[in-house]
Order: structure tokens, then C-alpha cells, then sequence
């Protein structure tokens, strides 16, 4: 098999200029999901009645849906709106929407399972020398529970970064749309997705590069 | 100063306090002996609100509520004035040692932070930490935990101290260290109830015992009322092994 280099280099050019789309989704994506993760992790663990039930069922529906599927639901709703020109919309809002529902559903365990490993003694102590209970979680069990989470939560932010390349689907313009459209253009679609996947390649490593540092960071008393 | 009345609490069909009646007067040292499972960790608990009690009032300084049904604001008035001190430490994890005390008295108590600082360091220095103050609790021993964690509960200033065996947890050779800084502060005039299962530290330092068994308040008294006048059964019972070492030990 020959690769056409020149054009693999185009694409991979022509790709790059549309990570930051990716990048927007999963960092939307993740700044809401980390707060609403956290703050659902802790009705469900402290059993706040019918909140807790619901986001269990919530939590495990999208758990157990594959992401595609949530995305091409998502997709005939956009359509469907569309067509009756309700509302029209960017789709990057629909791919951030489906995204950050899904990274709330995964981090909501996440950080239940980070939660658990903290001792209800240390919201006790906070509690025992008259801060509220908002406060104890804000200023002690919350970083606790991010730094417990942090390894898991790295490994998930990776994720979600690949994920995002099923945006795709939702007619976002982003990196993998740009393989389709030029490969379909040339019909090489082999250099095309050799060039997106190049491009994953580099953003990976970097992030967990990133990330080795930021656990280095934490370490210092979360071992015990 | 500190009043409680008719304390109930119990765990499903487990009633572990049946009616504890406790005061403590300002300045008192308040030690409760009893037996496992004779519900003193539950009592604490309840008086700081770690615990909600099924019923019971408490009196503390000009706040008189009821233990069930205080509002939150009530429950944050009695846990600014009390301060609790743990078996397992239960030192913030996350922060350094001079943090641990500061905090509370910057986030609860709102005094500025330079100044917060000072009263935090002169603590840590009364028990003995001038050389940790910005090591992590897991980087100290247990005794030095829980001598932070003495420091973190004198710090706030509180009206009465609350010990659940602050020295259970340790090794034995640091127990020692441990209750020497507890005497000291009996000796300083702070108000302290002290759970503990150390007996002649109780007797020695106590101004006041409290014998707790099965969810009651059985007998209370001078150190010498309960460990040398008390006629109580079950009191004479619970010290004969203490009392027989002592005699050993003359
Ligand atoms: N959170 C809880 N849930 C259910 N039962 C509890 C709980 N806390 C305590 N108990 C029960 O209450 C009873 C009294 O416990 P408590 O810890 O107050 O005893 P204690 O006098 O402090 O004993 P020890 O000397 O062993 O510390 C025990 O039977 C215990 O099993
Ligand atoms: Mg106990």
C-alpha cells in the first residue's frame, strides 16, 4: 500500500486547526460536569431521598447506553427540531450537551467511590469546631475527595477527549468531520484517518504528561 | 455551666442512652469511666450534635435546648462553644498542622489570618510542635496527631473540651505524652470532659468522675467518693482489677 504523504500532511494540518473545537466540547463538558459529579455524589451518598433515587437511575441509564447511541438519539432530536425550526442552534451545543451529560453520569461515580474512601470523621472534625457542613465539604472533604479522585479523573479526562470524535455525528466540524470530508474528497480515506489519529497521538501523550506532573503535585499527603 | 437532662438515644431497638443526667461546672475536669459499650462515646457525640439524642435537653451558658429538636443555628452556637477531640485524631488530612488549627478559627470563628496564625503557633508550641508546623499529619507519629489535635480543639477557645479516650489509639509509650498535655491544660483552668479508660490519670486529675453503665449515669462523685467510698456493685466491680493493681503496686 502507498501513502500519499503530502496529503496525510494536509490533512493533519487542516485537522489540527479544528482541535480547538474538540477541545471546547470537553472542557465545557468538564467544567460542568466536575461541580454537578461532585455535588450528585454527595446526595447519593448522604441518601438525600427521591434526588438520590433519581440520579441512580440517571447515572445508570447513560452508564450503560454506549456513547454512539446517546449521540444519535440526540441527533434525530436536533433534527427534529430543526425541522420545525423551533430553535436553531450551532450543533457544538447538542455534542456539548450529550457530552457533558455523560461525563456528569461517569464522574458522579467517580467521586462516589472517592467519597467513601474519606472518614466521616474528617466532615466530624470540621463540623466539631463549629464550621458548617458546607463548609467542612468545600475546605476539607472535597479536596480530599479530588485528590483520591485525581488518577481516575485523569485517566477520564483522556477519555473524553477521544470521545469527543464522535461529534462528528452531530454535523459538528471538528477533527474527525475534517478526515471525513477530505477523505471522502480524495477517497484516501487511510491517510485521513492516519493524520486524526496522529493528531490523538500527540494530544494523549501531552495530557498525560500534564498529568504525571499534577499527581506528582497532590501526592504529598494523599499517601498514607 | 454544661447541663444535661434525661439524655436519650438509642440505635434502632438499640437504646444506648436511657436518661443521662451530667453537669459540669467551669473549670471542672469531668472524667466518664464505665464499661465497652456503656454508651460514653454516644453521650459525647450527642452533646456536640454529631449525634442527634431522641430526646434531652442541654444547657450551655445562656443556651438552653432541647437535643432533638434544636435548629441548626442553635447546633452551630453549641459547636462554637464546645470542641471535640478524637480517639483516631481525625487531623484534617489535606492540611499542614499549623493549617489544622488555624482553620477553625479563620473559616468558623472569622478572626483574621496573621492573627490566627499567632494564636495557632502559640498553641502548637504549648504542646510541644514548634519544629511541625508545616508537616502533614501523616508524617507525624500518633501522639503528636493527637497533640495537634489538642491544640486545633484549645485553639477555638471553647467553653468545654470534649475528649472521647484521646489516648486509646496510641502506643503505649506514647500515651504518656498525650496526658501530659491534658494535665496541663486541667491545670489551666479549661473546662474538659474527658472519656478515657486510664484510671489513675482519672483519679488524679479528675475533679469530677462519672461512671457510666448501660445508658445511665450510675454514680458520680470526687475521685475518692467513686474510687474509694462508692458502695455501687457495679462501680466496685468495674475498679476492683485498678484498685488491686494499686494495692500491687504498694
Ligand atoms: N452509629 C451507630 N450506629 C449503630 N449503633 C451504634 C452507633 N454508635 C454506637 N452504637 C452502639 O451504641 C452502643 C454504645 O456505643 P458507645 O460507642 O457509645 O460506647 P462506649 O461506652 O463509648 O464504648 P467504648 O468504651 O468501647 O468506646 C454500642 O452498643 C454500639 O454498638
Ligand atoms: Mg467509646
Amino acid at each position: 500500500m502507498n501513502l500519499d504523504t503530502d496529503f496525510l500532511w494536509s490533512v493533519f494540518l487542516k485537522a489540527l486547526a479544528k482541535l480547538p473545537v474538540n477541545f471546547e466540547i470537553a472542557i465545557v463538558a468538564l467544567v460542568v460536569a466536575i461541580p454537578l459529579g461532585l455535588l450528585a455524589a454527595i446526595v447519593c451518598n448522604n441518601k438525600v431521598p427521591v434526588a438520590s433515587q433519581a440520579l441512580k437511575v440517571f447515572v445508570s441509564f447513560i452508564r450503560s447506553t454506549p456513547p454512539i447511541l446517546l449521540i444519535l438519539i440526540i441527533y434525530y432530536v436536533k433534527k427534529s427540531l430543526d425541522m420545525q425550526g423551533v430553535i436553531k442552534i450551532d450543533p457544538i451545543w447538542y455534542a456539548i450537551f450529550i457530552f457533558s451529560l455523560i461525563e456528569i453520569a461517569l464522574l458522579t461515580e467517580v467521586f462516589r467511590s472517592a467519597l467513601l474512601s474519606i472518614p466521616a470523621t474528617q466532615l466530624e472534625a470540621a463540623e466539631s469546631i463549629g464550621m458548617t457542613k458546607l463548609q467542612g465539604y468545600r475546605r476539607i472533604v472535597i479536596p480530599q475527595v479530588l485528590g483520591v479522585a485525581l488518577p481516575v479523573l485523569c485517566s477520564s479526562i483522556t477519555d473524553l477527549v477521544k470521545m469527543t470524535s464522535l461529534a462528528f455525528a452531530l454535523t459538528v466540524v471538528d477533527i474527525m468531520a475534517i478526515a471525513k470530508i477530505e477523505g471522502g474528497f480524495s477517497l484516501s480515506f487511510m491517510e485521513a484517518y492516519l493524520a486524526v489519529s496522529l493528531i490523538y497521538l500527540i494530544v494523549v501523550f501531552v495530557l498525560e504528561r500534564i498529568f504525571k506532573i499534577f499527581e506528582r503535585f497532590t501526592k504529598s499527603y494523599a499517601d498514607k | 455551666m454544661l447541663t444535661l437532662t434525661n439524655v436519650h438515644k438509642a440505635f434502632g431497638s438499640n437504646k444506648v442512652l436511657k436518661g443521662v443526667n451530667l453537669t459540669v461546672e467551669k473549670g471542672d475536669v469531668v472524667a466518664i469511666l464505665g464499661p465497652s459499650g456503656s454508651g460514653k462515646t454516644t453521650l459525647l457525640r450527642c452533646i456536640n450534635f454529631l449525634e442527634r439524642a431522641d430526646k434531652g435537653r442541654l444547657k450551655l451558658g445562656e443556651i438552653d435546648i432541647s437535643l432533638k429538636h434544636a435548629h441548626s443555628k442553635d447546633v452551630l452556637a453549641v459547636r462554637r462553644k464546645t470542641a471535640f477531640v478524637f480517639q483516631n485524631y481525625s487531623l484534617f488530612r489535606n492540611k499542614t498542622v499549623l493549617q489544622n488549627v488555624t482553620e477553625g478559627l479563620i473559616i468558623a470563628r472569622k478572626i483574621p489570618k496573621d492573627e490566627a496564625i499567632k494564636i495557632a503557633k502559640e498553641q502548637l508550641d504549648r504542646v510541644g510542635l514548634s519544629d511541625k508546623y508545616d508537616a502533614y499529619p501523616n508524617q507525624l507519629s500518633g501522639g503528636q496527631q493527637q497533640r495537634v489535635g489538642i491544640a486545633r480543639a484549645v485553639a477555638v477557645k471553647p467553653d468545654v473540651i470534649l475528649f472521647d479516650e484521646p489516648t486509646s489509639a496510641l502506643d503505649p509509650e506514647l500515651v504518656g505524652e498525650v496526658l501530659c498535655v491534658i494535665k496541663a491544660l486541667a491545670k489551666s483552668g479549661i473546662t474538659m470532659v474527658i472519656v478515657t479508660h486510664e484510671m489513675s490519670f482519672a483519679r488524679d486529675v479528675a475533679s469530677k468522675v462519672v461512671f457510666m453503665d448501660e445508658g445511665v449515669a450510675l454514680a458520680s462523685g470526687t475521685p475518692k467518693e467513686i474510687f474509694v467510698d462508692c458502695q455501687e456493685p457495679r462501680v466496685k466491680q468495674f475498679l476492683a482489677r485498678f484498685n488491686n493493681e494499686i494495692d500491687y503496686n504498694i
